[in-house]
């Protein structure tokens, strides 16, 4: 039975962003907080894995308790399990850090096939998480599918490879980067809502892995924030005035200084 | 497998911190045809950071045939060049490179290691970070040394929340400092160093490892990733366009001008334009030198995609638009026919 | 007492935002300005189980509580308020009384096909001389043998020209002399069951309204809800909880309307600032705020009640009083706030304004709806 896990994160929703100038940080009251976008592609590809091969499709995310919610979204879509990762150890985790803690549990959860990330992150956007537990797991990562079937144990893809495009096959376990509108995600129905409610959700904490001082949030991630700023950008504004006319004339002529002309195209259009 | 704890000690309490020494660039070479304009732009930083530090300059490259591409890095300020030359380097592999690379890493100590924030850099940065038990800061908008956390310490600027935000991050406990930098976000340099060393390293690695087979000859690849992120010059539009007729037309000016033609989620909702050219929240950030926005409002989920954008024109009816506030021009008007009038000096 | 939603409830708001601001979002406007009602729309709704929003599991429903039920309407509204319309009574007076006075029989033959909207549901009453006065329909069902033939006509009859199981009040008169009222479910393809033209409506035009005529119908007693002479009963109860839904339409409207009109006074610059910063405008944003929220209070405490089995017909008329009422007064309000722009069919305030205006008549008017709170007041339930 293929045993899918996809990974997934809670952030902050930016619709309606707003940053605190003094501090530079994010004014979480009143934000809510969603499914990372891209993580929902990567979502879409294990439910229809499961459709199409059977199997069991678990989502696992590393978070704050609140990011219950997240898991609660993912079984109303549809997953199987869920499992949230929470200690107050494991906050500030910078993605070493992060990896580190899924490589324990996935060495606790020893068997799976098919692990599944997106692309990366809204918050923090570093997209290393997927590269860096390839090597943790010591499995290939395959990124860029853009076809795919399963057969005896064997993933075979066409996929983009650098500036090649290729066919592989690969034997599982695999990790699975999903690239953002590979598919479709699935809206949730109301008939999973209820259902996801009614479902169990796993929880691991510092203590369950048995282990490691290494795995220590804040104080032991190699990378430290010291400081964070609202980015400002300036802007002209320059209003173009003058008759229709004057208007076109004036964006061709900004246009041509930016190196914007006709170029040859064979055809008129 | 490792269980981490043995190396966790080193990246933990890095006791000969004091060992690491001088500034690496990842020298990617581009389609096996030129080393990577952002590699050289990295170098002209690094050579800055180099001498604040009074190290070593030193540039990484794997390729095939790499001695070609040396003359063109010994012009770019390098104290020194490590490379290694195969047919196995023809294209970045995954385990080959961070194979090989980590052995250098293991082996020469460097202090600081930057890479091109590229699809072959980021993964090989990022594998490269674990195997180190190091942090990596990815996308760089800046970088100084600075003496307030600790010495002679790394600062990358880092973008948050799409942009919104920049944080610093430093590394102080584990080495090397590593980062991935964009294209375009420093300058390169032209300088010639007397006397640039070059150390060829011999290509050893044991094929039984690689694991992903490839069942017949790869194809140059046909579907592009994206052409949104690396376009020059890219023409948006939104739901001012009001119909897929006068959508169209923003296909017609890309034809003729060599553009890219970008929008909002609205166009995709009409289906006026495929999904993949949605830009902002969810879609591709834009990185262009000019951008051009046709009847778009400018919610904040497009806005986050453009900030990068060199130059913002944005052209639309409504005064009060949003898109203006983030515009250097304005043009209030109708988008469908300031569209036609640039049309038709183009068509001409 | 508890203000929060539940994290169940949370999750329904959420998920039923997102489709609709996904997937109603873009073709709303052409509902409205075509009158029409894209087919492909019930396959996307029936895919997140929006026509068995109540529905037991049994019957692939969703097995939501009412408030669940007021959330989804009123968020679909917010975006479309034609297609809120459709849902509300399909759901609320079509698929409920099936459940709740239907025979197992009934239940089996209809709501799996309901729950998946394959078949779209509907309540008619309404005919033309028989509007507030509900007992003064003049349909008429005469037995023949074991059967009945059904002969008359209703009008404004909601989702009149997609729906396929109707239910329909009607007179009827047995061999042995008996006459009253009964509720009885009809479907499209009765022989001599004819839809009438759509009728061009001010609002809600993407939900097609027709009248239906009824010649020589032959109805089997099977398809009779609850026993023959329970039709009034049965039909005002129905509406009862219908009212729950079309507050939430109102609702959804009025919000929609509300924060159009919040983004629009802060971005919008007059005598250079903001007219959000103007007291006139201000107040009205506050009062909108206010009616709203009160409206969505009254809603969720008339579901509130219908889910712990308590009557509820006073606040039910209540909750639908008001929130029709204020929906008609946010709307308008809105586009005086957005000045000349809400006058222009660009934006869809002036929509709002229309789509809100009807709530204020279906399903019992307004003045009814006073009717009855009145009526159970002087009755002693203050």
């Amino acid at each position: 039975m293929l045993k899918i896990f996809v990974l997934i994160k809670q952030v902050p929703s930016l619709h309606n962003l707003q940053i605190d100038k003094q501090t530079g940080t994010l004014i979480r009251e009143g934000v809510e907080n969603i499914i990372n976008p891209d993580d929902l592609y990567g979502l879409e590809l294990g439910l229809s894995l499961k459709e199409q091969y059977g199997g069991e499709i678990t989502a696992i995310t590393m978070g704050p308790p609140q990011a219950e919610f997240a898991l609660r979204e993912c079984l109303s879509m549809g997953v199987d399990k869920s499992l949230l990762i929470t200690d107050e150890q494991f906050a500030y985790s910078d993605t070493l850090q992060t990896t580190l803690v899924l490589k324990e549990t996935f060495h606790k959860i020893k068997d799976y096939d098919i692990i599944i990330t997106g692309s990366q992150t809204s918050d923090s956007s570093t997209g290393q998480i997927p590269f860096q537990l390839s090597e943790a797991l010591d499995i290939p990562l395959i990124t860029d599918i853009f076809t795919m079937e399963i057969e005896n144990n064997i993933f075979k893809c066409h996929r983009n490879f650098g500036h090649e495009s290729q066919n592989i096959s690969v034997e599982l376990p695999i990790l699975i980067r999903v690239r953002r509108h590979f598919n479709e995600p699935r809206h949730i129905s109301l008939s999973g809502i209820k259902r996801a409610f009614e479902k169990e959700i796993e929880f691991n904490d510092f203590n369950t892995f048995n282990c490691p001082e290494y795995l220590d949030g804040c104080n032991k991630s190699p990378t430290n924030v010291v400081k964070t700023e609202k980015i400002v950008i300036k802007r002209k504004n320059e209003i173009i005035e003058g008759n229709f006319n004057e208007k076109v004339q004036k964006l061709l002529k900004i246009m041509q200084e930016h190196g914007i002309e006709r170029i040859w195209t064979g055809d008129m259009i | 497998m490792d269980r981490g704890y043995d190396l966790v000690r080193r990246w933990k309490k890095l006791s000969n911190i004091n060992e690491y020494r001088d500034v690496w660039v990842f020298t990617e070479i581009k389609d096996h045809v030129e080393v990577h304009e952002c590699a050289l732009q990295i170098l002209g930083k690094a050579r800055e950071i180099a001498d604040k530090l009074g190290q070593e300059l030193i540039s990484v490259v794997l390729a095939l045939d790499a001695e070609q591409y040396l003359p063109v890095i010994e012009e770019h300020g390098v104290d020194k060049i490590i490379y290694l030359n195969h047919q196995d380097l023809k294209h970045y592999h995954e385990r080959i490179f961070t194979d090989l690379v980590y052995d250098l890493i293991e082996k020469y100590k460097p202090s600081i290691f930057l890479f091109p924030s590229t699809e072959a850099g980021n993964a090989l940065a990022a594998r490269l970070a674990y195997r180190c038990r190091t942090g990596l800061v990815s996308d760089v908008l800046d970088l100084e040394l600075s003496d307030e956390f600790g010495n002679n310490l790394l600062i990358g600027d880092k973008p948050a929340y799409l942009g919104n935000i920049v944080a610093q991050i430093i590394c102080p406990n584990t080495r090397p400092q590593m980062c991935t930098v964009t294209m375009g976000t420093f300058q390169k340099t032209k300088m010639r160093k007397e006397n640039v060393e070059i150390m060829k390293i011999d290509y050893k690695f044991d094929k039984s490892k690689i694991k992903i087979k490839i069942l017949e000859a790869p194809t140059r690849k046909d579907k592009p990733s994206s052409t949104l992120s690396d376009a020059k010059f890219v023409i948006g539009g939104g739901h001012g366009l009001v119909s897929k007729e006068n959508f169209d037309k923003l296909f017609d000016l890309a034809k003729l001008t060599n553009g890219q033609v970008g929008g909002t989620r609205r166009p995709i909702l009409n289906g006026w334009m495929p999904e993949h050219l949605q830009i902002g929240i969810s879609g591709e950030s834009i990185f262009s030198d000019l951008y051009l926005a046709f009847g778009i409002s400018g919610a904040i989920q497009h806005l986050v995609g453009i900030t990068a954008s060199k130059i913002i024109i944005a052209i639309n009816k409504d005064p009060n638009a949003g898109i203006f506030k983030v515009a250097d021009y304005c043009v209030i008007g109708d988008a469908n026919e300031i569209l036609e009038g640039l049309l038709n000096y183009f068509r001409v | 007492m508890n203000f929060e939603l539940t994290e169940q409830q949370k999750l329904v708001r959420r998920s039923v935002r997102k489709f609709a601001e996904e997937v109603l979002a873009p073709v709303a406007p052409t509902f409205d300005r075509e009158a029409k009602y894209n087919g492909y729309i019930v396959k996307e709704l029936s895919k997140v189980n929006l026509f068995g929003i109540q529905l037991p599991e049994k019957y692939g429903g969703a097995d939501l509580d009412s408030i669940s039920y007021a959330i989804t309407i009123e968020e679909i509204s917010r975006i479309c308020a034609s297609t809120g319309l459709m849902l509300s009574v399909h759901n609320s007076v079509g698929a409920y009384p099936i459940y709740n006075w239907g025979t197992e029989e009934q239940k089996e033959r209809y709501l799996p096909d309901i729950a998946t909207g394959k078949k779209i549901s509907g309540f008619s009453w309404t005919e033309p001389n028989a509007g507030s006065d509900a007992q003064g329909i003049e349909c008429i069902m005469v037995q023949k043998g074991n059967d009945f033939v059904l002969n008359g006509s209703k009008i404004f009859v909601t989702n009149g020209a997609i729906g396929s199981v109707i239910l329909i009040g009607t007179r009827y008169k047995t061999n042995d002399g008996q006459n009253g009222i009964a509720t009885i479910i009809l479907e499209k393809d009765m022989e001599g069951y004819e839809i009438g033209q759509p009728e061009d409506k001010m609002g809600v035009r993407g939900n097609i309204t027709t009248s239906l005529y009824f010649n020589n119908i032959r109805v089997p007693k099977e398809n009779i809800l609850g026993s023959l002479n329970d039709g009034f009963r049965i039909a005002m109860q129905t509406l009862d909880v219908g009212r729950i839904g079309i507050a939430a339409q109102a609702l959804g409207i009025a919000q929609a309307a509300y924060e159009h009109s919040v983004e629009y006074s802060k971005g919008r610059i007059q005598f250079k600032r903001p007219i959000s910063q103007f007291q006139g405008i201000s107040f009205k944003l506050a009062e909108m705020s206010t009616k709203i929220d009160a409206a969505r209070l009254l809603i969720y405490r008339a579901a509130f009640m219908k889910d712990t089995k308590k009557r509820f017909s006073k606040e039910s008329a209540m909750c639908k009083y008001y929130a029709s009422k204020i929906a008609r007064q946010v709307t308008q309000e809105a586009i005086q706030i957005h000045g000349g722009y809400g006058y222009m069919k660009d934006l869809p305030l002036e929509r709002y304004y229309r789509d809100a205006k009807v709530t204020e008549i279906y399903e019992g008017t307004s003045e009814i709806m006073k009717l009855i709170i009145a009526q159970q007041i002087l009755r002693g339930n203050l």
